[in-house]
């Protein structure tokens, strides 16, 4: 297995992503990838002070205390064979949230929320060629199965009113699911069985959510792949380039089972990767926001949409 | 293949329409001058906020909305502009802001409900990504229930709902199908008291955010560039 995580933050010391979450116990072909997006507009009010003297969020506070209980229920569940559910996990968020630092708040209000954080995550089994995963997630980060097939496929569905990839990216709507210390929440599941090899992933908004195109993040990981000599080049090109573009803090885990070694998998990848470019870029990628842009936009997501949803489509039967 | 991270980025622009309904009875007037201040100088502070978040403005709209009491004086409960887009319409905005006087309005409750129906019937932005309507509701007193005052006025708007609940339809919540504002563009902030019927608004409609104030005391405990954060974050 070939891990890599990529974390990145516009407000140095105050991102409201945690650090993304890979853990693989060996013992058992086990293991987990998750992201964590504080969500700061619903976070904003002040919920700890640092040793420095700096406050943070809620949000801050929020997606950091996500990943801890996201690993120590990922522990548990491999060691005692025991309280593994979604239903148990969302207990333990529960209960590690009521226990995290915050400040009372003057500000009311349905939007505020105490410490509110999105997760999305893959829990994986593998063994004899293939892989089950599961996927956990509350609020609108991101799990995807990357293929050299079928490119990248969502294996998650937005807790938004809107379902539709293109208008989300076109209009950043609120959640109407999201973790946090105060309100009730749920973790939805897929479960599904693919063939090894496999790359799983996941993401929060600012990696796909600033984006022309939903397919333009698909681009991001083969090309950056593409140029890479080893998962740490590969994680290192990702994280200069969401710096650049995004307009939020990133945060990415990612694993790859059953290649030989990285030149395979990149191997693999090179010609979804070539013919992802040469479809981007045929009829010409218009370079200003405006009419042109949204019929590209419209047209590109209506002929990508099709393989992106496929496993959402599917996961319903169980297996790909 | 080659790097084409410029080619990745889209859009980080959002298009923010601001309806600002002030209060302007004679409890605002000590607090109505750092409203007034406040809002002049809301482009540059906004703008500035925003740019510490990563993200930037694409159009920044602001109607604002005043209004005091139509049981004490239907001639003056209601004044309005249309959206003024700034920078480029500051100079009418600064005079119509300039303009107001906090005077009248008599006992409580105001006629807050009737500017905040108005406000949600507004004319917002349709067409920019990454919309976002915001209705900033500064009050320290009470509202009259709708169709209870004025309602025979001649200066009384028409179009306004009769009751509480025509206007919650107006607001929409999820699934809702007579909703004038989008559900995804939304977002209501109240600088107003723990009474009715912001106590209520504020927990039932979906997407409010409100900093309590003392009835009858103006707002002058809050500063206003916490305001100013509260309305950034709500984008």
């Amino acid at each position: 297995m070939f891990a890599l995580s990529v974390w990145t933050e516009v407000r140095p010391g105050f991102g409201e992503d945690a650090h993304p979450l890979v853990a693989f116990h060996r013992a058992g072909g086990e293991g987990v990838l998750a992201v964590f997006d504080g969500s700061g507009g619903a976070g904003a009010a002040p919920a700890w002070e640092a040793p420095d003297g700096d406050t943070r969020s809620g949000a801050w506070v929020g997606s950091r205390v996500a990943r801890l209980a996201v690993e120590s229920w990922f522990h548990r569940a491999v060691t005692r064979r025991d309280g593994d559910s979604p239903d148990a996990l969302r207990d333990d968020l529960g209960d590690l949230l009521a226990l995290a630092p915050s400040q009372h708040s003057k500000i009311t209000g349905t939007m505020r929320r105490s410490l509110p954080t999105t997760l999305a995550g893959l829990r994986f089994w593998t063994a004899s060629g293939e892989i089950r995963w599961q996927a956990l997630w509350a609020g609108d980060s991101r799990a995807y199965v990357l293929s050299p097939r079928f490119g990248l496929q969502a294996v998650t569905r937005d807790h938004t009113e809107e379902t539709d990839t293109l208008e989300l990216l076109r209009s950043d709507p609120p959640m109407t699911n999201v973790i946090s210390r105060d309100r009730p929440f749920h973790i939805e599941t897929q479960r599904m069985t693919l063939h090894l090899p496999c790359v799983l992933l996941a993401a929060t908004d600012g990696f796909f959510g600033y984006v022309h195109t939903p397919a333009d993040f698909e681009l991001l990981l083969l090309d950056t792949l593409s140029r890479a000599g080893d998962m740490a080049g590969w994680a290192t090109e990702l994280h200069r380039l969401v710096s650049d573009y995004s307009g939020d803090d990133a945060s990415l885990s990612l694993v790859a089972l059953g290649y030989a070694d990285f030149e395979q998998l990149r191997h693999a990848f090179m010609p979804r990767g070539e013919t992802l470019t040469a479809w981007l870029r045929r009829g010409g990628r218009p370079s200003v926001e405006g009419d042109a842009m949204r019929r590209w936009q419209d047209r590109t997501w209506a002929e990508y949409r099709g393989d992106y949803e496929r496993l959402l489509r599917s996961t319903k039967e169980g297996s790909a | 293949m080659t790097a084409v991270h410029t080619e990745y980025q889209g859009n980080l622009q959002y298009a923010a329409d601001i309806v600002l309904c002030i209060d302007a009875t004679g409890s605002m007037s000590p607090v109505l001058e750092s409203v007034k201040e406040s809002a002049l100088n809301f482009h540059d502070r906004l703008t500035e906020v925003m740019e510490k978040k990563g993200k930037s403005i694409s159009q920044l709209r602001l109607k604002t909305i005043v209004f005091r009491d139509f049981g004490d004086d239907p001639d003056d409960a209601i004044e309005q502009t249309d959206f003024l887009e700034l920078p480029a319409q500051a100079a009418q905005f600064e005079s119509f802001l300039r303009g107001i006087r906090a005077t009248g309005g008599g006992d409580v409750p105001e006629s807050g409900l009737e500017a905040l129906s108005l406000a949600i019937k507004a004319p917002w932005e349709r067409g920019l990504d990454r919309r976002r309507h915001v209705i900033v509701m500064f009050t320290d007193a009470p509202a009259h229930p709708l169709g209870s005052v004025g309602v025979e006025q001649q200066t009384y708007p028409a179009g306004i709902p009769r009751s509480y609940d025509d206007l919650f339809e107006l607001w929409g919540y999820a699934g809702s199908q007579g909703a004038v504002m989008e559900q995804s563009a939304k977002r209501l902030v109240l600088f107003a008291p723990d009474e009715q019927p912001w106590e209520d608004i504020a927990k039932d409609w979906d997407l409010t955010l409100q900093f309590p104030s003392k009835a009858g005391m103006g707002l002058e405990e809050f500063e206003m560039s916490e305001i100013i954060d509260t309305i950034a974050n709500s984008l």
